[in-house]
């Protein structure tokens, strides 16, 4: 591996898929923490941490409304979202249909309100594929060393050769496009990310003290790494996941608006914005509804990840 | 370290193009086809063989820029995407000038101002950079600035040696769509790299020893703390690549991204294939030349040598 002896440290866990991603020689830790950064417990504690964090509440209750929407979706939309009525295609906003219908007569509102279920899915899905697979062999490289960890940085290393989202269409365009193998793709994508945050504090926390206190009163191997290492380094991987559906929502988007996501006629932002650019001149309203609906969801998980570093880890505050 | 990652995806691709369903003798000769042509074609392509004398082969044409042809039309893939490759080079780099022009800019100052106006500007650009999608900037900028006031065509290309005024007129649009999530990220990263090298040491005794505050920021702080930022250039192309896929098609930009697109709708997979592969060796290689600046730049650096 080459050394990155550079004054300044690189930025924390940056943001979307390729930044993330690091070059194949130029190792970016995706975090500059100290190992007594993550060690020392946030500073307040039990019902006090979010007190006096805005960003951390506003955009909390952002994501939680999103998730009730998705949740409540078929019960809160005005109109069925696959139900055509050509009589009514292409009208504007009005009482009846808030943000208008698309050139099908569909209800782009309720279309919107389904289209959080799908997004939210991804989210929860890909983001747990990529910390199941990133987190659990970076616990292993990490913690054993040797040519596992050779072999599974390595095989990281190739992944992020690939630009992310061109991994992805290479991954769909292999399993056929679909809605679940567009999430396994964003998903798998993920998992480099993670391998390299979850690897590089294992590395750290391995050193510590605590642990070879634990080593030498015997503990096992497997029992260290669940009680001793995973949860020191919990607070970036939080951090880090809720950046990571941020850039899962938007890697999904840009699939389905190229056509190897959701299939229609299943609701989804990335696909109705697609079919709206069509229409743009005359029926721009189309194309606003979803895609302020996609910015909205990846900003707020986006600056949620933000509030959590700055509540999680107070050395990072400010930047 | 270059040639085993390259190897290493290359092994990634083909065994996902193993993957892909449809057998490519069924497509190449329809149905209604015997059994022994079948076999014959079989041969013919090298299917019948294991496994790693397939990825042999197929790693041999490769590197012979053979990508094989179009199910569509027959044309060979590589000449396909030679004949589109400029136009998004173009783009491209017009995207990464611009996005540099105006992430150090804007990087160093609010780094510098930390407490000011400019400071939450750049703030504010950098985490709604992030998190715009291209294609919804876009439209944005084409319902507004073509379709509303028409100060801009809504897309299209004209290669500049044909009209250079009509070239770049139609470039700015894709350009600056393309360029967003390159300057917040470069923005982001130049800010944060400024903020601590003003927390340096060795910052602290210059301004001690009694220099101008300019003298500090350009002579001893910004030249160590731009340096860094060379490297996410590397990642920039990578994130330009992926961008181009949906830049050029809401733009009707005639690049490599726009065929990769119309290709995955006609289920062309050799196109989209070789675009990927394409886009990983551009990856690759750009990230290869920061490396070298890298190393040129800041002398402390060298890979391996060291150890």
């Amino acid at each position: 591996m080459a050394v990155a002896g550079s004054p300044t440290s690189p930025p924390e866990g940056v943001t979307a898929s390729t930044v993330g991603a690091a070059s194949s020689a130029i190792t970016l830790q995706p975090s500059t923490l100290s190992p007594l950064a993550q060690v020392v417990p946030p500073p307040r504690r039990g019902r006090q941490w979010w007190k006096g964090r805005p960003k951390l509440y506003v955009f909390g209750s952002v994501i939680a409304f999103m998730v009730l929407v998705g949740l409540f979706a078929p019960w809160i939309s005005p109109y069925e979202p696959t139900k055509t009525q050509p009589a009514q295609a292409l009208q504007g906003p009005s009482l009846a249909h808030w943000m208008g219908t698309d050139q099908l007569g569909r209800d782009t509102l309720s279309r919107v309100i389904h289209g959080a279920r799908v997004s939210l899915t991804v989210a929860v899905i890909a983001v747990s594929i990529a910390l199941s697979g990133g987190v659990t062999l970076g616990l292993v490289a990490g913690y054993f060393g040797g040519w596992f960890d050779h072999l599974s940085s390595r095989f990281v290393d190739a992944m992020l050769a690939f630009p992310g989202i061109l991994l992805a269409i290479a991954i769909t365009s292999a399993l056929g496009p679909s809605l679940q193998n567009a999430m396994i793709a964003v998903g798998i994508i993920g998992i480099p990310t993670y391998f390299r945050l979850t690897r590089g504090q294992v590395l750290q926390v391995r050193e510590m003290e605590f642990v070879t206190a634990a080593t030498v009163v015997g503990a096992s191997r497997r029992r260290i790494i669940a009680l001793h290492v995973l949860p020191n380094i919990l607070n970036p991987l939080i951090v880090a996941a809720s950046i990571a559906s941020s850039s899962a929502i938007l890697s999904l988007a840009g699939l389905s608006f190229i056509g190897v996501g959701t299939q229609p006629p299943q609701p989804d932002w990335g696909s109705m914005f697609q079919a709206a650019t069509g229409y743009l001149n005359r029926y721009p309203w189309l194309a606003f509804g979803p895609g302020a609906a996609i910015f909205l969801t990846v900003f707020s998980f986006y600056m949620l990840g933000d509030a959590l570093r700055d509540a999680l880890d107070p050395r990072l505050r400010n930047r | 370290m270059m040639i085993p990652v390259a190897l290493f995806a290359s092994v990634i691709l083909f065994a996902l193009l193993k993957m892909t369903p449809g057998d490519p003798v069924r497509i190449q000769l329809g149905e209604q086809v015997t059994a022994e042509s079948a076999e014959a074609l079989r041969k013919e392509l090298g299917l019948d063989q294991p496994y790693p004398v397939q990825y042999a082969r197929w790693l041999g044409r490769i590197v012979r820029l053979d990508f094989g042809k179009s199910l569509r039309n027959g044309a060979p893939v590589s000449e396909e995407i030679l004949s589109r490759f400029p136009a998004t080079f173009q783009l491209g780099i017009t995207a990464l000038l611009l996005s540099i022009f105006i992430a150090v800019p804007l990087g160093v100052f609010s780094a510098i101002f930390r407490r000011s106006r400019l400071s939450f500007v750049a703030t504010a650009f950098t985490t709604v950079g992030v998190s715009l999608p291209n294609f919804f900037f876009g439209a944005l900028l084409i319902y507004f600035l073509a379709s509303q006031i028409r100060l801009f065509p809504p897309g299209g290309y004209v290669a500049p040696q044909q009209d250079l005024g009509q070239w770049l007129h139609r470039l700015i649009l894709p350009a600056v769509t393309l360029s967003l999530f390159g300057a917040a990220t470069q923005t982001r990263f130049i800010r944060s790299g400024v903020i601590d090298t003003l927390h340096q040491d060795y910052v602290r005794t210059a301004r001690a020893k009694g220099l101008a505050e300019k003298a500090v920021i350009v002579g001893h702080a910004l030249r160590n703390s731009l340096i860094p930022s060379v490297t996410l250039l590397g990642l920039q192309v990578g994130a330009i690549l992926e961008g181009a896929f949906i830049t050029e098609t809401i733009f009707a930009w005639p690049g490599i991204g726009r065929l990769a697109v119309q290709a995955l709708g006609a289920r062309d997979f050799p196109i989209v294939q070789g675009v990927v592969l394409l886009a990983v060796f551009a990856f690759m290689a750009a990230n290869l030349l920061v490396d070298v600046a890298y190393a040129y730049l800041d002398p402390r650096i060298n890979y391996g040598r060291s150890r």
